[in-house]
Formats: structure tokens, sequence, C-alpha cells
């Protein structure tokens, strides 16, 4: 069994190209164990925002990394430079969690607690 | 030859700055340390102590950067020890149908002040480093990074 998906998702951050293939993971499970109906339409639709908020995450995360590089570039560069990325990055990964948060939990809303344990079940 | 050496060992150098750095500044979640072997990461690491020997012309200064290097090493092995035991964490957490909103908020907010307060020693050890380097030396190694910063980024990539 994949490694739980919300582990991924709120360590957060670069690895996001493999945290979208495990919720693409999670979305291939949903398939299995719940039946063509709205409610599994409605637990779909929240995996795609998930994707989507990640995605998103990458590019800002791509922004960040080139400050950084410039950063490591500069032989001479501040700890201002540095403490000023940090609260960049600090602030994103706030509200990265934030959004996960809610949408792990209207996810889990969106599924019975026999779905939900079968899904992530350890392995 | 030895110019060709040279070129390797500042590809070396260049190849574990970026993801090293990365994994800092992105709170240890670019590229997963626990996804590499840590006799792996064991073995780059004495390969980059040997290019600090070899780029940094006075062996006192260069002295210094392997221990620094050595302490980089260490605050990567402490983290990816860390990460393994958040993800367990996280994991446990998430399996668990009655979770509350609160106390993942909490299980956040501990692993994010245990992923800063490693971050901040990876950011002393570069800035130490940058004072260890010269201020000469140090483009080369930067000019190391810009040519290999493709495969790094796709080595932090296929990492995660």
């Amino acid at each position: 069994m994949l490694i739980a998906l919300l582990t991924i998702i709120l360590l957060g951050g670069g690895g996001s190209n493999v945290l979208i293939a495990d919720i693409q993971f999670v979305e291939e499970q949903l398939k299995v164990v719940m039946d063509k109906t709205d409610e599994r339409k409605a637990a779909l639709a929240t995996l795609n925002e998930m994707t989507k908020r990640t995605k998103q995450r990458q590019k800002i995360l791509g922004k960040i990394l080139k400050q950084q590089k410039k950063l490591v570039a500069d032989h001479n560069s501040s700890p201002a430079g540095t403490d000023k990325l940090w609260l960049e990055l600090t602030a994103e990964r706030t509200e990265f969690h934030a959004d996960m948060i809610k949408l792990r939990f209207a996810f889990k809303d969106q599924l019975s607690r026999e779905d939900w344990a079968e899904i992530f079940k350890p392995g | 030859m030895n110019k060709f050496k040279r070129s390797n060992r500042h590809k070396t150098v260049a190849a574990l700055l970026l993801p090293l750095v990365t994994i800092f500044i992105l709170g240890g979640c670019s590229s997963s340390p626990e996804d590499k072997p840590i006799e792996v990461q064991a073995q780059s690491f004495d390969a980059l102590r040997d290019t600090a020997t070899a780029v940094i012309s006075d062996p006192e200064r260069a002295n210094e950067a392997v221990g620094l290097i050595t302490q980089f090493e260490d605050i990567i092995i402490k983290t990816q020890i860390d990460r393994a035991e958040h993800r367990a964490r996280i994991k446990a957490l998430n399996a668990d149908y009655d979770a509350t909103e609160a106390e993942f908020t909490t299980l956040l907010a501990n692993i994010n002040e245990e992923q800063d307060a490693n971050r901040e020693i990876a950011v002393d050890i570069r800035r130490n480093l940058a004072l260890v380097v010269s201020a000469d030396e140090w483009p080369g190694i930067v000019k190391a990074l810009d040519d290999t910063r493709g495969e790094s980024f796709s080595t932090l990539q296929t990492a995660n």
C-alpha cells in the first residue's frame, strides 16, 4: 500500500511530483473501493483540488528555488536575503498546510470509515 | 587531464550542494533525504571533502572546510532520521479516521519547528563555509553548480 497520502502532502514541498503520483494512486484506489456514484465523483473532485493546489505550490517553490540559487551563487549574500526567503517559505508552507488540511478533512467527510480504512490501510 | 579531474570535482561539489541546500530551504521536503541510503551519502560526502581539499589552496582553510562539510553531513543525517519519524507520525495520524484538525495543526507545528531548527543549523554552516572559501574560489564552485544545475534538479525530482 502506498504511503498515506497526507504523509507526503503535509510534509509539503518539492516532492510534488511524487505527491501528485500518490494522489493519482489514491484516485485509483478510490475507484476500486467506491462504486461509481455521485459521492465518488465528489471525492474525486476533492483529490483533483489537492492536485491543483500541489501544482500551484510547485510553481511557488520554483520561484523560491531561483532566489535560493542566487543566494548560493553570491559569496557575500547577506543574512537578510536568507531571512527574507525564509519568511516567504514559511508563509507559503503555512498556507499550503492549511489548504491541504482543509482538503484532507473534506475528503474524509466524503468517505465512509470503512472506505477510508481500506484506502489508507498499512502495508 | 588534471583540468578534467578538477572540473569533475567541481561538478561533484555542485551536484551535492544544490540538492543539499535545497533540502533545508524547502524544509527537508525537496530531495527526500531518506530516499538516499546513508552509506551512499557518506561516499558522496567523502568525495566532497576530497574536493574541498583539492580546490582550496590554503591547507588550513581546506581543513576548516572539511570540518564544516562533516557538520553538514551530520545535519543531513539528522534530517533524514527526523523526516522518517515525521512521516511515520503523520501517516499514523492520517490513517486515523477520527483524527481532529487540531491534532494535525499541533503535529505540523511541532514538525515545522524541528525542521526549521535543522535548517538554521545548515544555513549557519553554509555561511561559515562561505567565510572559509575565498571569494576567488567561490565563483569556480558556483560555475560548476550552474553547469550541473539541470542534472541536480533532475536528481531532485527523481529522488522525491
